[in-house]
């Protein structure tokens, strides 16, 4: 864990301390020892907000550096336009890295270092282009993969690493399986999600754990077979909810924001299967006795073992949080439902499973909300419960009357969470 | 040189290196390699990644249909033996690694798939948008099926000339496109 604390924490602390200085609350010395330990100073703390404004002007300075290369693109002989990506790229990275020397602006530095392998990851393209070389549509994204992985650690950029991250786990793995049905592969993703995950957890970075989670979320979903598809992400879902259980209280933003990106992915499948028309789709083929054999069945395999591993280890070194244990335990045991559904080929099975466990999971964001006072979780567990009433009653298509009191009921659900959760947030915060 | 600097040179020499690397195989077809005709039927997609291009498929990518011997694996890499020839070169046989050079053959690395080879890094030929319209334009009158002419040819009918791609390929099978030529016409990038 950084003992300076979470980049929040310490940005919270830098604007806090000169009132707290002024109002008498902290003497000189102390404050000067708040900022030493917490390093205050630190240019990273500056315009934190300001990030994806510099990306975007990054991003927009570099296409139109591109539309004015492509003004006169196909006249230029094939020398000059290598030449030309070589030299925006290795343009791109100098500027990047004369801005971090300036030490005045590293937020800018951060876009420009970014844009310098955005570039490179065009130049890939033009290369192909220029010399017709052809391959698999995926190949562009392994290449770019691995020379932002390689410029994020060398220049210590963060937003390069993410791209990296999205590109070499979320879209290189991803299409790498899908063209390889039955293959052997699966190791692949779970050991970019594996070095990627490290590489977030060591950094703190919340964006680079969550890109990685949602890749591998992915990865696993394109991994399994037609019939089994919704079960791997799933399982995938249940793991990173798990996290918090054994996370401890030092860990514990970064084990939130795993837990956030496993609730999405859990969530969307959920939502998806919580049709019974999809659960269909998803129950059948495999049956007990020969689901082994069935594509996606490794898939299905790895991803429950990594589940059942963060699920135990979080019960043994559990640490408070019942919500937290509550979640887990909720999106495990849907799991095993569905996993239950789609072996006996039981669709309702599968569909009420998912539905129990939105269903459960709306209800401890509700509750979680109201315990601490977050508006996030409260008002996710709202939409979430919303969004599962409507898509039920939509549902219906000759009970008029039902679906027309299920949207009330969907809109009252939605007045009550204004009035009950304001008046508990003030309520929580008075304690405080 | 300080450490910073370093780092700096290493993140942008190994980007570039990659960039370098992406056309190695059309860079060793290109210095050592010797120059093959080929038969083709092209047509032109877009590339949302690249842009406009000629897509090509062969005549030695269809096999004959009483071939004997195991089919190989989807994405199996097979060698397709290809001997000199008037107009076009022609298919001799699908080899499983590359064969010793032989006067007046060449052999074209291929993937496996879908039942049938595809010379790979021959699949596509990048064109200016007004070019790739134009090749369109000129393969229009040839347009018959996936192979031009077959199935509609009536003996009667004199068949055009086939549209040719020229290639140089190298003995290791890897491939660089040159031209395509429609008739009289030629294009490249």
């Amino acid at each position: 864990m950084d003992e300076r604390g979470t980049r929040a924490f310490r940005a919270g602390l830098r604007d806090a301390l000169p009132r707290w200085r002024a109002e008498g609350l902290v003497d000189e010395a102390a404050a000067a020892r708040l900022a030493a330990r917490h390093d205050l100073d630190d240019a990273a703390l500056d315009g934190l907000g300001l990030l994806p404004v510099y990306v975007l002007a990054a991003l927009l300075v570099g296409s139109g550096v591109v539309s004015l290369v492509a003004w006169h693109w196909d006249e230029l002989a094939r020398t000059a336009k290598v030449a030309l990506v070589l030299g925006m790229v290795a343009g791109a990275h100098l500027g990047g890295a004369a801005l971090r020397r300036s030490g005045r602006h590293a937020w800018l530095a951060e876009g420009v270092t970014l844009l310098g392998s955005l570039l490179f990851g065009a130049g890939i393209a033009l290369m192909a282009q220029i010399f017709n070389v052809t391959g698999a549509w995926y190949g562009i994204f392994g290449a770019f993969a691995v020379g932002a992985l390689a410029a994020g650690l060398l220049l210590d950029s963060g937003s390069t690493l993410v791209a990296a991250s999205a590109a070499g786990l979320g879209v290189w793995s991803s299409g790498w399986l899908a063209a390889r049905p039955g293959d052997h592969g699966l190791v692949v993703p779970y050991a970019l999600a594996l070095g990627f995950g490290a590489l977030g957890w060591r950094r703190r970075s919340p964006a680079l754990l969550a890109v990685t989670a949602l890749g591998l979320a992915l990865a696993s979903l394109v991994s399994a077979g037609v019939v089994l598809w919704a079960l791997p992400p799933l399982l995938v879902g249940a793991a990173l909810l798990a996290v918090p259980l054994s996370a401890g209280p030092a860990e514990a933003p970064l084990a939130g924001v795993l837990a956030w990106t496993g609730r999405l992915a859990f969530a969307a499948v959920a939502f998806a299967i919580s049709f019974l028309e999809a659960a269909r789709h998803v129950s059948g083929a495999p049956r007990l006795g020969n689901f082994w054999p069935a594509r996606g069945a490794e898939s299905v395999g790895v991803a429950g073992a990594l589940a059942a591993g963060a699920v135990a280890l979080g019960l043994a070194r559990w640490r408070g949080g019942r919500l937290d244990l509550a979640e887990a335990l909720v999106a495990a045991s849907a799991c095993a439902v569905v996993g239950l559904g789609v072996g006996l080929e039981e669709p309702m099975l599968t569909a009420v499973a998912a539905n129990a466990a939105l269903a459960g999971l709306a209800a401890l964001l509700v509750a979680r909300g109201l315990a601490t006072g977050q508006r996030g979780s409260f008002w996710s567990g709202v939409a979430l419960g919303d969004l599962l009433l409507v898509a039920r009653f939509l549902e219906i298509e000759r009970l008029l009357w039902l679906k027309g009191l299920g949207f009330i009921a969907a809109g009252a659900l939605i007045a009550w969470g204004v009035v009950t959760f304001e008046r508990r947030r003030k309520e929580v915060r008075h304690a405080a | 040189m300080p450490r910073e600097r370093l780092r700096l040179a290493a993140a942008i020499g190994l980007q570039l290196l990659i960039l370098a690397l992406v056309p190695w195989r059309q860079l060793l077809a290109s210095w050592r390699g010797q120059e093959v005709t080929l038969a083709t039927a092209p047509f032109d997609p877009i590339d949302v990644l690249t842009g406009a291009y000629v897509r090509l498929a062969y005549d030695v990518e269809r096999l004959p249909p009483d071939r004997s011997g195991p089919e190989p694996e989807q994405g199996a890499i097979v060698y397709l033996v290809v001997e000199r020839a008037e107009p076009a070169w022609r298919l001799v046989r699908v080899a499983e690694a590359p064969p010793p050079p032989a006067p007046d053959h060449a052999v074209l690395r291929a993937e496996w798939r879908y039942g049938g080879p595809h010379v790979l890094g021959a699949g596509r030929l990048y064109l200016p948008a007004e070019k790739a319209a134009a090749a369109e334009t000129a393969m229009q009158p040839l347009r018959g099926g996936g192979v031009v002419w077959r199935g509609f040819e009536t003996p009667a009918a004199p068949r055009p000339p086939p549209p040719l791609v020229d290639l140089r390929v190298d003995e290791a099978g890897n491939v660089h496109l040159l031209r395509l030529r429609i008739g009289a016409q030629v294009f490249s990038d």
